[in-house]
């Protein structure tokens, strides 16, 4: 702006400069008859037009002084303001399960994708509303509104904070979920992982029957997040009648460690080690022939312990392996 | 009012279309008396800056579109009297709505802006 701007020849530096320096010439006065006196000294010097000018710049001052306090958001704000977070959040998520790979956020209920559109819409096109509201208050130049950008954050880092409440809580006090948590099954050996004490085990064919009937006895301890266990004894007996295609013989038999986790908050069994190897299996070479019956010899088996979550709700069991798949005992 | 031609005095100072259309609305629906405060004609008139609007509002005081007034306030914030200058304002106001002389100062004062009556302009 040039300095003979206004037709007083007074130009908007000057007139800002002015009502600067008699408001803070007021500021130093001790009380309001003075700033009145003073304001009325300081005005007399101009003439009446420069004097209206500079007066109602002093007061423009005092209303901008006042308005740095953030004045509060009202409804159409708070509608921005929401809406804005809530696509935030929903845009960090997308980008996270992006990059962790899940299918979370790829496809969002048609029920947020509707809301944002019709808002959209409403927006760009200046319809009556929502739309219209919010195209007033983006276009209203000059408009004291509240202080959008910290908002927008305090309320998205509120929604991320509430989100990842409801995900983290259930997963670290399972006890506040809903649903009971499952508890391994009855009859089963607990595996104690801070305990060194011995459990005698006595596994068989369980949950579900097959014409296969097995039972291996011993006993196993704990140490230093490995497992040691011996087979004491072992029966395999097989039944007189045979299904066709039933396995031809188990070649292995292998102890593992099952567990109950949570899984994106449902429980799972886990067992662990998925794969038998020869520490923490026995060989053997039983041809399930109908009507056979085997002992099994003692022998000795290891595993190391799975790390995380869980263990707490762990027990022994054991699989036979037949070479299409494996026969559970526990 | 639309034969004002607001929109060279809003671009003297270099203000947008917006606030030029905006001024335009509400210079439309002026009728003689009405009044307007400071910060009621920012809501309106939504400038750039207090410091363009006090100049816009100079040069229509300037020229006789609006007049410029000092109104006492009661410390409850209603309006006791309105002097037509600054220098006419007296050290002390009887405010009548709580029947008791208040001390003025800047605190209990607020510029309004009226519309003045077509024979006297």
């Amino acid at each position: 702006m040039s300095a003979d701007a206004s037709s007083t020849g007074f130009g908007p530096k000057e007139v800002d400069a002015e009502a600067r320096r008699i408001s803070q010439g007021m500021d130093g006065c001790a009380g309001p008859a003075q700033q009145l006196a003073y304001l009325q000294l300081e005005l007399a010097k101009f003439s009446e037009e420069r004097r209206g000018v500079i007066l109602t710049q002093i007061f423009a001052r005092k209303l901008d002084r006042e308005s740095d306090v953030d004045p509060k958001p009202d409804l159409t704000d708070s509608l921005i303001i929401l809406l804005i977070s809530a696509a935030i959040t929903i845009f960090i998520f997308w980008i996270s399960s992006q990059y962790l790979g899940q299918e979370n956020f790829q496809r969002l209920p048609d029920w947020i994708v509707g809301t944002y559109k019709g808002i959209w819409s409403s927006v760009a096109t200046g319809a009556v509303g929502i739309g219209a509201a919010l195209l007033k208050a983006f276009t209203s130049k000059g408009r004291r509104s509240p202080h959008y950008l910290k908002y927008i954050g305090i309320t998205t880092a509120c929604l991320l904070v509430v989100i990842g409440a409801i995900v983290a809580v259930p997963a670290v006090f399972p006890q506040v979920q809903g649903r009971k948590q499952m508890q391994p099954p009855t009859g089963v050996a607990r595996i104690v992982v801070n305990s060194t004490a011995s459990t005698d085990f006595d596994l068989e064919a369980q949950p579900q029957p097959v014409p296969v009937t097995y039972v291996l006895k011993g006993s196993f301890s704990v140490t230093s997040g490995t497992l040691k266990g011996r087979l004491a004894s072992g029966k395999v007996s097989v039944a007189k009648q045979l299904p066709s295609g039933f396995p031809e013989a188990i070649s292995r038999i292998s102890f593992r460690v099952c567990y109950l986790t949570s899984v994106n908050g449902v429980d799972q069994m886990i067992a662990y080690p998925d794969n038998p190897k020869s520490r923490d299996s026995i060989d053997v070479n039983l041809a399930l022939t109908p009507g056979a019956s085997y002992d099994l010899a003692p022998a000795d088996f290891a595993f190391d312990l799975p790390g995380g979550k869980g263990m707490d709700r762990s027990w022994l069991c054991a699989a036979l392996w037949n070479g299409v798949g494996y026969f559970p005992a526990q | 009012m639309s034969s004002i031609n607001l929109d060279e005095i809003t671009s003297k100072f270099h203000e947008g279309r917006g606030t030029t259309r905006r001024l335009e609305k509400l210079a439309s629906s002026w009728r003689p008396g009405d009044v307007y405060t400071l910060d009621r004609l920012y809501d309106l008139v939504a400038p750039s800056s207090m410091q363009a609007l006090s100049l816009i509002l100079g040069e229509l005081t300037r020229r006789g579109i609006l007049q410029q007034f000092v109104r006492v306030e009661s410390p409850t914030g209603a309006g006791i009297k309105d002097f037509s200058s600054i220098l006419d304002v007296p050290p002390t106001v009887h405010d009548w709505h709580s029947d008791t002389d208040i001390e003025v100062g800047p605190e209990n004062l607020e510029v309004v802006f009226k519309v003045p009556d077509v024979s006297r302009r």
